[in-house]
């Protein structure tokens, strides 16, 4: 029997079951609705882009971000000394701070307080730790009247929806879709076509009224200190301060991870948080609150002034603390909320936090917030949103490494889930993992690299019949392939047998370099790795190529961590003989130069990744030293290029060589400003994730499109295989290119992809 | 190195509209200001140095409601003209030249309700209070924590959201945001 979506919950539940929405099922319907993707769209990229300037235009940004992550790490190793600090020193002034233990805990000493000051309304800032604990929910069953006050807010509160986003409560409502929801509760009579001036007149009438008539105000608090009691809000619209100001009881709700120290402890906060979040250089109001607040509250119907302010500041562990003793879950305390993360998630700029998310939390951070807050299971309905593309890393204003929680997440996950024993029987043989049992979709892609080369041999009959659409509907029932995506094509030769070896004799006189043939580039796209060798090799260079294995990179993606360990550690023990000998590692897929460079420091011992990552080198930065070396000529005069950079790479900042090179050698190059292509490995090769993938592409598929005179480049195996199959066209790596400019005749076999 | 300048230029790109000035003109700007917006009635917080109870009620007498709040004027007063109030004005202790804001105190002269209720307000800064980086800002407020803790609201520019999807002024607090910087006596 299927529910109809009007019946499910704002937190998007059955109330009979509690069941969640099948998440292909809210996938499907989220990339079909086109209104609200535009808005997501529009405003996410538009809040990326303000975040991009603001940070450029302030050369210290780089030294608050080390500075925050390193009071937030000690912060959360002092919690208990801080919860004490800031009892006492709201003791002394008159204040009172309650530690709640979970949600049931706060939400009845909040109504209790309500009670015995025979409140009957409330006005609320902005808070997600109160979403959390669904406090509106528990005081009106206390009787209380609660209005949320934030516009944003105010008008999820008033279409019954949870916020989407952590600053931006509707950021997934169009501007029509706001305009009917206030015609359906506020005013009939409004025209369509109402100003965003006209509605914020209208709300501010409303909730005018309601601050000054309310009994008790309830804010969250962006950080509280722990040493004067003293909390910070970061806001814009001033509700949170009539919040604060205009009622006799405050009550303050904030998880325990927001205390930090002392009040010198908040500027690096106050920097970063309104240029990450909203790209405001700051907000228009910081409230830097020390409660009680000395000056005697006005009733303003009476003009009579009250006696004093009554103010609690209630602490929420809710599982805080727990985390906090988690070695995976520990960063997310770190959060500052500010929401940058999400901006930047190429998924949830598609879906938003409704369908990418949990009871409370969104995005990526969201999942970690579930998983420590909520339980596994429910992060378990969103975690494999998370690709791993990296682009919020960069975007973190405290350095959460948000792709690594997800992915210990899923390991951990994997290890939860029950399977058939047909099903562990089988894949334990073919894929075998020390997790207790993913999925067959994720052994699947897991293995891809160990498969590859065993498919080569059967190159000719595994391309021809993975055409044939019975082929891929069994790959689509039984795996979970989508039959809708083209398989990648596998080359009869691959790069290792077609290279006919370095010559060693004059191996003294010449410098040589390791040239990597990873799974992806040798098995799918040899004759990038054969222009790798010839571009080296004309510039002087002695290249020895090493065939690594399975790197990892496919265990990694589908939280098999053990698993990528143990083939990265293969990886290093194959390549030390060659950093024993200070040969450098030429990498072409950007996939695996990331993971030499950043994940690998998650799997290998500490010595043993900084001599991996020192000795890595991607194909263009190399490529773009030897020119300017004058190691190598050509030119690229009268070329125009459309250069798609891989994700990993743009997100660790290291997309600037390859346009530098192909700029220097004279060609036109239009470097794509889309993060992410969508595709992200196997992500779009599953079958509930391909329309999404799809979708997600589509900002590249028109940028590409945009221009047909530019020839098309990309770097990653993923990003190209998604441009083919977006386009119809083929995108070529900027190495071939570059190998044609410097007009090496090809002393190998004549190469194509899959031929 | 012109930290009035600087201040000046960093508060308009928040929207608010600075301008600087002599003490001796200082009621000249205000009714300026007041005349501009054709504010009637107006709430003062009174503050501590005198600089608007001295000044305010004589530059705005001309047949505006001019009510401070308490302690100098009544609670009754101050709360029937607050609702209705086209302008509020008080002084600021601190300034803040890197993000060309103020900080209002809170204290019981009301400067909370003062410069958040009204549709505009005015804020009054010394010069010579006006520190360069927030680490000097929030150096002083911790220095100052270790004795007494205040509460203050930084303000840099009207109230705003983009929540209902285009910029819009004037929310919950004030559409325009004036501040007058008083230039030091030599």
């Amino acid at each position: 029997m299927t529910v109809a979506d009007s019946e499910y919950d704002r937190r998007g539940r059955h109330p009979a079951s509690g069941i969640r929405r099948d998440l292909a099922a809210e996938i499907d319907e989220a990339c079909r609705n086109e209104e609200t993707v535009n808005s997501l769209r529009g405003r996410t990229h538009f809040l990326n882009q303000l975040r991009d300037d603001s940070r450029r235009d302030h050369a210290d940004f780089s030294t608050w971000r080390d500075r925050a992550r390193s009071i937030k790490e000690t912060a959360i190793d002092r919690l208990p000394e801080l919860i004490q600090s800031v009892r006492n020193a709201l003791r002394e002034r008159g204040g009172r701070v309650y530690l709640a233990s979970d949600a049931e805990d706060a939400n009845r000493y909040i109504a209790e307080l309500g009670r015995r000051r025979d409140a009957a309304s409330a006005v609320k800032s902005k808070s997600m730790t109160t979403e959390e604990i669904e406090l509106n929910e528990a005081l009106e069953a206390a009787g209380l009247d609660v209005v949320e006050t934030d516009l944003g807010e105010f008008v999820a509160q008033l279409a019954e929806e949870r916020p989407s986003h952590i600053i931006g409560p509707v950021i997934h409502k169009s501007e029509r879709e706001i305009v009917e929801v206030f015609r359906e509760h506020v005013d009939r009579d409004l025209p369509e076509d109402v100003s965003a001036d006209e509605l914020t007149r209208l709300a501010r009438e409303v909730l005018r009224e309601r601050f000054l008539n309310a009994d008790m105000g309830i804010t969250g608090a962006n950080f509280v200190v722990a040493e004067t009691g003293s909390i910070a809000l970061v806001t814009n619209e001033g509700n949170a301060r009539w919040t604060m100001e205009a009622p006799p009881l405050h009550v303050a709700v904030a998880g325990v991870e927001k205390l930090i120290p002392t009040m010198e402890d908040l500027q690096p906060f106050y920097e970063l948080l309104p240029k990450s979040g909203t790209g405001q250089p700051v907000t228009s109001y910081f409230s830097l609150v020390t409660p009680p607040v000395q000056d005697a509250p006005i009733d303003y119907r009476t003009g009579e002034a009250g006696t004093t302010r009554e103010f609690h500041l209630v602490l929420i562990d809710n599982g805080r603390r727990g985390m906090a003793r988690d070695p995976a879950l520990r960063e997310a305390l770190y959060c500052i909320r500010c929401g940058a993360c999400l901006n930047a998630c190429a998924n949830y700029q598609v879906v938003g936090g409704h369908v990418y998310g949990g009871e409370t939390y969104a995005g990526g951070i969201g999942n970690a917030w579930e998983a420590g807050v909520t339980g596994r299971d429910e992060a378990d309905a969103f975690n494999d949103l998370c690709t791993g593309c990296s682009q919020c890393k960069p975007a973190c204003p405290v350095k959460i490494d948000i792709p690594w929680m997800n992915t210990v997440i899923r390991d951990r996950l994997n290890r939860d889930l029950e399977r058939s024993d047909v099903e562990g029987f089988v894949f334990e043989q073919l894929i075998p993992d020390e997790t207790d049992a993913p999925s067959v979709q994720k052994r699947f892609f897991a293995g891809f690299e160990a498969w590859v080369p065993l498919l080569a041999w059967l190159a000719p009959l595994f391309n021809r019949v993975t055409e044939w659409p019975v082929i891929r509907w069994l790959l689509q029932a039984l795996i979970g392939v989508a039959a809708d995506r083209p398989l990648p094509r596998i080359a009869v030769r691959p790069f290792t047998d077609r290279w006919t070896g370095a010559d060693g004799a004059d191996e003294a006189d010449r410098e040589t370099v390791v040239l990597l043939a990873d799974p992806y580039s040798n098995y799918l796209h040899p004759e990038r790795l054969e222009s790798a060798a010839e571009v080296l090799a004309a510039s002087g260079l002695r290249v020895q190529v090493v065939d690594p294995g399975a790197t990892g990179r496919d265990a990694l993606s589908q939280g098999m961590i053990e698993r990528a360990r143990e083939q990265a550690r293969g990886v290093y023990e194959t390549l030390v003989p060659e950093l024993d000998r200070d040969r450098a590692i030429v990498v072409l897929e950007p996939s695996i130069a990331a993971l030499f460079r950043d994940e690998y420091g998650r799997l290998l011992e500490s010595s043993r990744h900084e001599r991996l990552r020192n000795g890595t080198v991607e194909i263009g930065e190399i490529a773009c030293e030897l020119y300017e070396e004058n190691r190598l000529q050509g030119s690229l005069e009268g070329r125009s290029f459309f250069l798609h950079g891989h994700c990993q790479q743009r997100a660790a900042d290291q997309f600037t060589a390859t346009p530098r090179l192909m700029e220097a050698m004279g060609g036109d190059v239009e470097v794509s400003r889309v993060e992410c292509c969508g595709m992200a490995g196997s992500f779009g090769y599953k079958k509930q994730f391909y329309g999404l993938a799809m979708k997600v592409g589509e900002p590249l598929f028109d940028a590409v499109n945009e221009d047909p005179d530019r020839e098309i480049l990309a770097t990653g195996t993923s990003c190209t295989a998604q441009i083919r199959d977006g386009t119809g066209t083929r995108p070529r790596h900027p190495i071939e290119l570059v190998r044609e400019a410097v007009e090496i005749p090809r002393t190998s076999d004549s190469p194509g992809e899959g031929s | 190195m012109n930290p009035v300048g600087d201040f000046l230029d960093r508060a308009s790109s928040n929207g608010t509209e600075a301008v600087s000035c002599s003490p001796d003109r200082l009621g000249e700007m205000m009714a300026r200001i007041a005349d501009d917006e054709d504010a009637d009635p107006v709430i003062y917080a009174p503050d501590p140095d005198g600089l608007l109870s001295g000044t305010l009620p004589d530059a705005l007498a001309d047949g505006r409601t001019v009510v401070a709040a308490p302690p100098d004027g009544s609670n009754r007063r101050f709360a029937d003209a607050a609702p209705r109030a086209e302008l509020g004005v008080c002084a600021a202790p601190m300034g803040l030249v890197a993000h060309g804001l103020v900080l209002v105190e809170l204290t019981e002269a009301k400067e909370g309700a003062v410069s958040l209720m009204p549709p505009a307000t005015i804020t009054v800064v010394q010069a010579r209070n006006l520190v360069r980086t927030s680490s000097e800002l929030f150096g002083r407020i911790h220095s100052a924590s270790q004795t007494e803790t205040g509460s203050w609201i930084f303000v840099a520019g009207p109230s705003s959201t983009a929540d209902l999807g285009s910029l819009v002024q004037g929310v919950h607090g004030p559409a325009r945001d004036y501040v007058i910087v008083l230039e030091d006596r030599d």
